[in-house]
């Protein structure tokens, strides 16, 4: 039993012992620890001094603010308002602030007495709890990406699927007991009716589970077209009067949860109206059935990476991005559990699409022998943890994806160095197996290690050109070092259609290079890195590149060999003019190359490759005719009035993992 | 807060001096100087009379720092940065009156790189385009470089064009993009400055390059 002593005096003492503005503080006293302290009476910082005491649960309800008897109108707009919240959520702000700023939310036992609201009701609970439980066990979200905190309140259902059954018999019940009452009240319960099946079952990862979790996904998105075209004719289900929470007529409580919320400010709401709700919704309905699609198609390691590559590209909602994680590892995990074992389930105890060492198996045409510690074992283990870690790495957001690639090239290291052992040992030989289909050796071991490094390597340069990290002054570099780490993989993308779009987008690269050295030859300026104070062009080089060394091969570029390549060009031994005019020419090629491959029967494109196509079509296209601008310019007596511009507007529109710029020129002011 | 290009200092005849936080007698002197202001509103009003009378702020540079940026600190944050690293604390002075500071530190990260950085920066509105922050960045950098910093980093926010553009003018490299980092949802970037090896550092590195067995593996 806690004995409660009086510290009074002891605190007293201490205070009094102090000088102003000292500080007490334990060993661990970090910048974490004195960003987390909350400085009292700072209104900043300190909710509580904003605390209004208002009235608590069973006050509001006492006081009739939310009454049971609601007319079929009012269940509708308060089922839209409930779906605004959980958008609103999805979005950024809290659970407590937005879903459970309802009062009806936060008691639905007592709803009972009217079916329909307590099936409404008890179906969005549920919906969230499927989708925190998804989020908390799912590792592929953080905070930034999406907060589940509820601050230790009981507002969510029992963790899982276990009162889901209960809460779509709810659902069907009042759907039946509505008839044709209601229509758009219907399809509303019929759209989280179809939500809840549609995800429990996706969830499923096998392939029954997620073809029927499609079509119950197909199904509520054939009924939120009913619900948002019955919202858009009502006005009065839009935001609230205070733009901050749903309306207080349908039972919406700012602020009722804010004394359990603990003493950090809350993220801001901002609350979202019925149409861009309606859109998040069917977007993230559609994205996930794009992923489950997707997925489903997956037999092997190449087209697992490059389905991934294409859904990464969307950086879709962090929903999206952990039940795509889910569908692919949850079989890996489940089949580990079923042997009460940590060790690799046998080939065919897991569907295609999982990333195992069987999948890095079948890519290389190899045999894992009898002998699990031999070295062709180890390496396909280690092989088949490198490919769920790049699986977990696509299904990040953009952001933390480039880092993560980064970070992944230590783990391409020790599979080269697995790699190397396996195939420099007795029985390998005798593990590989002809590739019958294509009649030649699928690649060695380290050459496919190569292969994903540098494809690593180029996710985590290219990335950074979408998320806006480089300096037009970088350009030439890093299209350089693109292109060698192309070259690296020239014959081993592992299908026809990626290598024909890889030797396309090395023309790219190159093309870009001797864009960029014309453009700073003609317009100077804004394409050369302005002389720091402090470090070097070597110190810049090795800021972009230095984590390039982190795996042996492909082998790191340096300064030397960058400046090797552009002596001519530093020497001032080629014109402006003639830079301008080669890249006028490589672009015009580049047309024409892309042009053929899109026409063309010789290659089957994916619908993605054929989308990148299109824009770097586009893209060379006004880039020759930008160069051929530029260099007219150059031609005259008058200095260069143009200023270049890049913009990567239709890269980003077009292409999942390679980025190049449109060249605009505007007149200096 | 970096200067805005775009805007016109409101004090092109400042006469401007550059100082090491020393300690609690420099915040005293610009303290008076607050107390002066406050008729004007200085947000530390709101402190009470125990800490704006008596204990003249930690002052000036949590009062500049609490007006002109958007995220809170708590006195512990600048207790943390200032007793521990006040020789990279700068502020500058007009006459008597402070009205820029950055603030910085130096630690080792995970247990690699040597890593200074900056925390803060801001800079009043009326001073701004005169150069300030930017001189401001450079005592620390100096400071850090004379410590045997090994690189500089900071935050900024994405939209935050005038500090992108001072520290980007000064070496800065945008080296990652922090989702949500900012209270306000804003994304962040990591900005990074690598400073050159010692000499000693360098020799040592220049002999393993010539030991070096590869050849060069690429010329396009």
């Amino acid at each position: 039993m806690a004995t409660w002593l009086d510290a009074t005096a002891f605190l007293e003492r201490g205070c009094g012992a102090l000088h102003p503005e000292e500080l007490v503080h334990g060993e661990d006293f970090s910048l974490y620890e004195a960003m987390l302290a909350i400085q009292i009476g700072d209104t900043k910082m300190d909710i509580g001094l904003r605390r209004e005491q208002g009235p608590s649960l069973a006050e509001e309800l006492a006081s009739g603010h939310a009454p049971l008897a609601l007319s079929l109108a009012t269940l509708e707009q308060l089922g839209m308002q409930l779906m605004q919240a959980e958008a609103t959520w999805h979005l950024g702000s809290m659970l407590p602030t937005t879903v459970f700023s309802s009062l009806y939310m936060l008691d639905i036992p007592r709803l009972v007495s009217n079916p329909v609201l307590h099936a409404l009701c008890l179906s969005v609970q549920q919906s969230c709890t499927l989708v925190h439980d998804l989020l908390l066990n799912g590792h592929v979200c953080e905070d930034e990406d999406i907060s589940i905190h509820t601050f230790g309140m009981r507002i969510l259902g029992a963790p899982g699927t276990t009162a889901l059954p209960q809460a779509c018999a709810a659902l069907r019940s009042a759907v039946e007991d509505l008839g044709s009452d209601a229509p758009g009240l219907a399809a509303h319960l019929s759209f989280r009716l179809h939500c809840l099946q549609g995800l429990e079952r996706m969830l499923a990862a096998n392939a029954d589970g997620i073809d029927a979790g499609v079509a119950q996904l197909e199904l509520a998105l054939g009924c939120l077209e009913a619900v948002s075209a019955a919202a858009s004719s009502d006005a009065a289900t839009d935001t609230a009067a205070d733009g901050s929470c749903g309306p207080r007529s349908l039972g919406f409580v700012p602020g009722i949860n804010v004394r359990h919320m603990g003493l950090a400010p809350p993220r801001a709401l901002a609350w979202v109206s019925a149409r861009p709700a309606a859109a998040h919704w069917r977007g993230v309905l559609r994205a996930l059935c794009d992923a489950a699609r997707a997925v489903r198609a997956v037999r092997t390691w190449p087209q697992l990476r490059a389905a991934l590559v294409t859904l990464a590209a969307r950086d879709s909602h962090a929903i999206v991005r952990s039940t795509l994680y889910a569908m692919l590892t949850k079989p890996m995990t489940a089949a580990r559990q079923a042997a009460g074992s940590v060790t690799t389930p046998a080939p065919g105890a897991l569907p295609p699409w999982c990333p195992s060492w069987a999948m890095a198996a079948a890519t290389l045409g190899l045999r894992r022998g009898n002998d699990p510690c031999g070295p062709v074992a180890q390496f396909l283990e280690q092989a088949g943890v490198g490919l769920a870690g790049w699986v977990h790495t696509a299904c990040l957001n953009r952001c933390r994806q480039r880092r993560r690639h980064r970070r992944q090239l230590a783990d391409w290291a020790n599979l080269l160095d697995h790699a190397a052992l396996a195939q420099s040992s007795p029985g390998y030989a005798a593990s590989r197996r002809r590739d019958v289909r294509r009649g030649q050796p699928a690649l060695s071991p380290v050459e496919w290690v190569e292969s994903e490094a540098a494809g690593s390597q180029l996710l985590h340069l290219q990335l950074g050109f979408p998320l806006n990290l480089y300096a037009p002054a970088e350009f030439v570099t890093l299209y350089w070092y693109c292109d060698y780490l192309l070259l690296a993989r020239r014959g081993r993308w592992g299908s026809a259609p990626e290598e024909a779009v890889a030797d396309v987008d090395r023309a790219a690269c190159q093309a870009m290079v001797v864009l960029c050295q014309g453009v700073a030859a003609a317009a100077g300026a804004c394409m050369r890195r302005p002389p720091s104070p402090f470090n070097t062009a070597e110190d810049v080089f090795e800021q972009r590149f230095g984590c390039m060394r982190s795996v042996a091969r492909p082998e790191a570029l340096t300064l030397g060999h960058y400046r090797a390549s552009q002596a001519a060009v530093e020497a001032g031994a080629v014109s402006a003019a003639a830079l301008l005019l080669g890249a006028a020419t490589r672009f015009g090629a580049l047309v024409g190359a892309a042009a053929g491959l899109l026409a063309g029967t010789a290659v089957d494109l994916a619908p993605a490759q054929e989308r990148h196509l299109a824009g770097l079509r586009r893209i060379a296209t006004q880039n020759g005719l930008a160069a051929q601008l530029l260099m007219k310019g150059t031609a005259g007596e008058a200095a260069p009035t143009l200023v270049p511009t890049w913009d990567f507007s239709v890269a980003r529109e077009h292409s999942t993992c390679m980025f190049f710029p449109i060249l605009g020129l505007k007149r200096a002011e | 807060m970096a200067e805005e290009a775009t805007s016109t200092s409101g004090r092109p005849d400042a006469c401007i001096a550059y100082h090491q936080y020393r300690n609690e007698e420099d915040m005293r002197t610009v303290g008076r100087v607050l107390e002066e202001d406050a008729e004007q509103g200085s947000p530390w009003r709101c402190l009470g009379p125990h800490l704006s009378n008596q204990h003249p702020p930690m002052s000036q540079v949590m009062g500049l720092v609490d007006a002109e940026l958007s995220e809170p600190y708590s006195i512990f944050t600048y207790r943390y940065f200032l007793r521990s690293w006040p020789q990279l604390c700068f502020l500058a002075r007009d006459g008597d009156r402070c009205f820029g500071a950055i603030v910085a530190k130096l630690e080792r990260h995970r247990d690699a790189l040597y890593r200074g950085y900056i925390a803060m920066l801001v800079v009043e509105k009326p001073y701004r385009v005169l150069g300030v922050g930017s001189q401001l960045v450079r005592c620390v950098i100096q400071t850090l470089q004379g410590m045997g910093c090994e690189e500089v980093a900071l935050e900024a926010e994405v939209t935050n064009v005038g500090a992108l553009r001072l520290y980007e003018r000064l070496g800065f490299v945008r080296d990652k993009r922090l989702k949500r980092y900012y209270l306000n949802g804003s994304d962040a970037f990591r900005l990074k400055l690598l400073l050159p090896l010692a000499s000693e550092d360098a020799a040592a590195a220049q002999q393993l390059d010539a030991l070096s067995l590869t050849q060069a593996p690429y010329t396009p």
